[in-house]
């Protein structure tokens, strides 16, 4: 499973040429990373403390201090499971997310170490599969906290002792929540309550909140999302990823049981679709630039991180029918920023810092420090919908001579499909007609017509060859908008849903294995050893399958085993030894050794099934008296064996 | 010497797997050795001070502290050069046997002559299903004279002898130690908060002070086992440094595992398993939680832990009872002592499990056959369960090179 995601992954990445770039005046370098007793540099967590102190956690469970000034770090505390976001409360005290609960870490006798673990909250269950992260805190202004809970992988199973309540619907699938609310936002109200807030989200790794304190979470590509998204969280909504139903009051159903279309009636759409390969795989934190942040004229809007490229993006949403939705364009872009940028968080003097991390996806690790020089960058500063076209706001005025011609603004759109199936192609791609182009008077704002304007679908440009008025080039021309609503007149959803797939149950408990009943050696050539008599090390005697003879039969598992028997031989010399055996599937040789030296590698070629049973015959030297046979694994399990004949010449 | 005065040596043969080419490697077998030897052989090497100290009379050395004789892969490949050398200089360094970590050191044998490491040697090849090639004296006195004297590191040895197979040899290499395999002597506290064996996903291993180490489950709120032999987890690195999968090992027998009445027998070997379809049972379902308040709730809420000197004191609530439990090593470093307290106070019945492998006495009066203590309101203030293994290990003598 994980080679096969390997190759993909190397596959995407290699045609991928990065759409974006860095305005130059954006300086990327590298910070010092954490001394971690463990020596991993992967930053999971990040944020600064009311002191200027930064605070970054570790998957090794540390969490540090970094002094910017004095240039030291400080071990806060260590032993938790894997920390994946921090909110600070104070220079003493934390929230952070671990694996098992929402903790508070504080550091009660001001000797500057946590001495304190809080549960602020752990109702939540987990099913212990290695998928099932929890990420990122936030916290509203009344002083309550959201954080997200990933689902379980089909790359491995569970646990033997699950917390929380085990329910089999949510089991099956790619990815799973068969314990409480995982795929879920859940808020911790201020009295310690534990709510869940929203549902279906399948890796949902970024919580984060804009200017007005709308609550936002990037989720990753794969079954039933289409492509990487962010999304607009509100209570009690649904985000499209079925398992988490499960665990949804009201929803009784099986959710891979459910036709898809009748789920996509119940989902928002991301406000924000980030299409894969081109703009990203793996989205992560989401940050709002803060007023106090220096980093260009782009306050309000949101920085959202992607762990496969190197590559920070910049989000600009506007309100249309009622729902936030709008543009996604590169903004940090390339060398020397690196792949894995999974945590942002705004130093005291407003610039950026960027925590990489991998977990043995495709990442990188330690930290960034990304300053802006207080120029102007020559990039688009908003694009907001009109009812006929795209209003483009840039930073500079444009030269107007390419600004002006149609082919300056090639534009395309499509849809994603809502399926089960592991993410989706674009579908429905058509290149979309300009009808008009106006510039205002400063240039700075270019009004593009279109011919036709499709709700519910995806609208992408690359602006092709445009330039400042100065003659600078566009940093990034990547802009995609996702239309969800058109300022009036919106047809209703067509919802895109792919068909039902046929339901795999997991955890089908296997039928209880009958009796099987010995039958007779037929015809024996020579002298039969038992498989009963032989010396086993490793293998068990079986009798699932039917057709054996004597006791029952040999069954080796993978690893170094044997059986040996002790034969005897009337005289010295030539004798032929039959195996009887039942083998399905791919031959399993076994080395077949003659009084402890190696004779041969013998072949056992499948018999058809494990109840079909074969002779395998082959010549050995015996000596008089006393002698052994042993049959010993080669790197792989073997057939069952029955029992030996030796034939003595 | 000994293989020729039994006049019965022979020629083994060996091929390669797969591969038609037989390579003969003239060897001396065990049959070689008489019964004289043998049980020589055996005598010097459970003597005082000798080999079984640390190897074990039994070959099995002890896990995760000394690798095994018995059936170790390093007596495998049909090398019996390098056991000589390991004997007459010593080993240090990490190193895998049989694919396990082991980080630990081999003082040289200074002390014995020729014939007797020969001897010892030759019992080792030949005992517990070892079939490695026996050694003459000669051997023996060659190599004394003709090795390098420093004491081997594990790179050393096997770039002097190498595995030839490439199974073997990434089976019995040197490693990278990282922090828990450096860990050998616990002088203050360890918390890990990690998948851990036996134990709802939500768990603690804790190293304490003089080797004694517990897993303690936050999804059930409560003690799941104590150890002390073999030392702390391994591998918690390989857990949170991949992407989780892994759950940490240990090499120890717990010499107290609280009872789970919803484990059955044929369930614990596969306790350490992260790839099922269906769990053995959820923690909603558990009703173990070995205290009983009366009209108080019987599943437990977890609130945390509070460091105290590094020792964590965990805190959880039977209806608005808070219970706060410490565990700290006992006195005589044996066991381990749990000390409880309860607010506001309240008479409560405490379930132990009882085991043949530790002694048990609380506080609290007396300990019922069954296992139940009855903690009355004014001792729930508090009280205390000491948890003393029965069979401690023997102290290992000290062998460092570092």
């Amino acid at each position: 499973m994980k080679t096969l995601h390997t190759i993909v992954l190397g596959l995407a990445l290699s045609t991928i040429n990065g759409p974006g770039r860095t305005s130059p005046q954006y300086k990327v370098t590298d910070a010092p990373t954490p001394p971690s007793k463990f020596g991993t540099q992967q930053i999971d967590g990040m944020g600064f403390l009311p002191d200027g102190r930064m605070v970054v956690c570790m998957p090794s469970g540390e969490i540090f201090f970094y002094d910017l000034q004095k240039k030291k770090w400080h071990l806060f505390a260590e032993g938790l499971h894997n920390p994946l976001g921090v909110v600070v409360i104070s220079d003493s005290e934390l929230v952070i997310s671990q694996r098992p609960e929402l903790t508070r870490v504080r550091d009660t006798d001001g000797d500057g170490k946590a001495d304190d673990f809080e549960a602020v909250s752990d109702q939540f269950g987990m099913s212990g599969n290695y998928h099932e992260f929890h990420f990122t805190p936030v916290r509203d202004e009344e002083g309550s906290f959201y954080f997200s809970l990933g689902t379980g992988s089909s790359g491995n199973g569970i646990r033997p002792i699950v917390r929380g309540r085990f329910d089999l619907r949510g089991r099956p699938g790619r990815m799973h929540a068969s314990t409480p609310y995982r795929g879920c936002v859940l808020k911790v109200t201020p009295d310690g309550k534990t709510v869940p807030y929203a549902y279906g989200l399948r890796t949902p790794n970024g919580l984060g909140t804009d200017l007005e304190g709308n609550l936002f979470v990037t989720d990753n590509q794969g079954d039933w999302v289409g492509t990487s998204k962010l999304f607009h969280i509100k209570r009690g909504r649904f985000y499209g990823h079925a398992a988490s139903l499960t665990w949804k009051p009201g929803f009784k159903d099986t959710p891979l049981k459910t036709d898809p279309a009748k789920l996509a009636k119940m989902r928002t759409r991301a406000a924000v679709v980030f299409p894969h390969g081109a703009m990203a795989n793996s989205p992560t934190k989401v940050l709002a630039i803060t007023p106090e942040a220096k980093f260009g004229p782009f306050t309000g809007q949101l920085l959202v991180g992607e762990m496969n490229q190197p590559r920070i993006m910049r989000v600009m949403l506007e309100k249309v029918g009622g729902e936030l939705q709008g543009a996604c364009v590169p903004f940090i872009d390339g060398a020397p920023l690196r792949p894995g940028v999974n945590r942002l968080a705004w130093a005291p003097d407003g610039s950026l810092y960027v925590g990489l991390t991998k977990h043995t996806w495709v990442g990188n690790q330690g930290i960034q420090h990304v300053v802006w020089n207080g120029k102007t960058p020559f990039e688009v500063a908003t694009m907001e919908l009109m009812k006929e076209g795209f209003r483009f706001r840039f930073t500079k005025p444009v030269d107007k001579g390419t600004a002006r011609k149609k082919e300056t603004w090639p534009f395309r759109r499509y849809y994603y499909q809502y399926t089960q199936k592991y993410g989706s192609p674009q579908h429905d791609v058509k290149p979309v007609e300009i009808d008009s182009i106006d510039i205002s008077l400063d240039g700075r704002v270019v009004d593009v017509y279109l011919g036709e304007l499709k709700a519910w679908h995806v609208h992408e440009v690359k602006i092709k060859g445009l330039k400042s008025g100065d003659k600078e080039d566009l940093t990034n021309n990547y802009l995609v908008y996702t239309l969800n609503r058109l300022l009036s007149n919106t047809p209703p959803d067509p919802l895109h849903a792919g068909p039902l797939l046929p339901f795999k149950p997991v955890g089908k408990p296997k039928a209880a294995a009958k009796p099987t009943k010995p039958v007779p050696v037929k015809n024996p050539k020579g002298t039969v050893y038992a498989a009963a008599r032989a010396k086993l090390k490793g293998p068990s005697i079986q009798s699932r399958n039917e057709g054996w003879t004597g006791t029952g039969y040999i069954d080796y598992n993978k690893g170094e085993e044997s059986a040996e028997w002790q034969i005897e031989a009337k005289k010295e010399g030539k004798a032929e030894l039959i195996v009887r055996y039942a083998l399905a599937g791919s031959a399993r040789p076994l080395k077949l050794l003659v009084n402890g030296s190696m004779v041969q590698l013998l072949p056992f070629e499948q018999s058809g099934s494990w109840t079909k049973w074969r002779d395998l015959s082959t010549g050995i030297t015996l000596k008089a008296g006393a002698n052994t046979i042993e049959l010993k694994t080669a790197g792989k399990s073997g057939g069952n064996i029955d029992h030996i004949q030796i034939v003595e010449r | 010497m000994f293989a020729m005065e039994t006049n019965t040596f022979k020629l083994r043969l060996l091929s390669c797997i797969g591969a038609a080419q037989m390579l003969s490697a003239v060897s001396l077998s065990a049959a070689a050795l008489s019964k004289e030897q043998l049980q020589q052989g055996k005598e010097l090497y459970n003597g005082p001070g000798s080999c079984a100290v640390c190897h074990m009379p039994d070959g099995k050395g002890q896990p995760g502290a000394v690798p095994p004789l018995a059936r170790s892969e390093w007596l495998r490949d049909n090398k019996p050069e390098r056991t000589i050398a390991i004997v007459l200089r010593g080993l240090v360094g990490p190193m895998k046997v049989n694919n396990k970590r082991y980080y630990s050191a081999m003082p040289p044998q200074l002390l014995l002559d020729d014939e007797k490491l020969t001897s010892i040697i030759n019992y080792v090849h030949s005992s517990w299903g070892n079939k490695t090639p026996i050694v003459t004296k000669e051997q023996v006195a060659k190599a004394r004279a003709t090795l390098p004297k420093d004491v081997y590191t594990t790179q050393k040895i096997l770039t002097a002898f190498p595995f030839k197979d490439k199974n073997l040899a990434k089976r019995n290499s040197t490693f990278k130690p990282d922090f828990d395999d450096a860990l050998k002597d616990v002088t203050e506290p360890v918390v890990y908060r990690t998948f851990m064996p036996g134990a709802s996903p939500a768990a603690f291993a804790v190293a304490l002070p003089g080797n004694q180490f517990y897993c303690w489950d936050a999804g059930e709120c409560r003690l799941r086992y104590a150890w002390a032999k073999g030392g702390f987890i391994r591998g918690n690195k390989v857990h949170w440094s991949s992407n989780g999968k892994p759950v940490a090992e240990f090499y120890g027998d717990p010499y107290y595992r609280a009872r789970s009445s919803r484990l059955k027998p044929e369930h614990y070997a596969h306790l350490a398993e992260t790839n099922r379809d269906l769990p053995f049972y959820d923690t909603s379902q558990a009703r173990d939680f070995p205290i009983k308040i009366k009209g108080a709730s019987s599943l437990p809420r977890y609130r945390g832990y509070r460091l105290v000197n590094g020792y964590p004191e965990f805190r959880y609530a039977l209806g608005r009872h808070l219970i706060r439990e410490m565990i700290k090593p006992s006195a005589d470093k044996k066991g381990i002592v749990r000390s409880f307290s309860v607010e506001p106070q309240t008479a409560l019945i405490f379930n132990l499990t009882p085991t043949e492998l530790s002694i048990m006495s609380t506080s609290a009066g007396g300990i019922a056959k069954n296992g139940t203590i009855s903690v009355s309101a004014d001792q729930s203030k508090s009280f205390s369960i000491t948890l003393i293994e029965k069979n401690p290990a023997p102290p290992l003598p000290s062998a460092s090179f570092e």
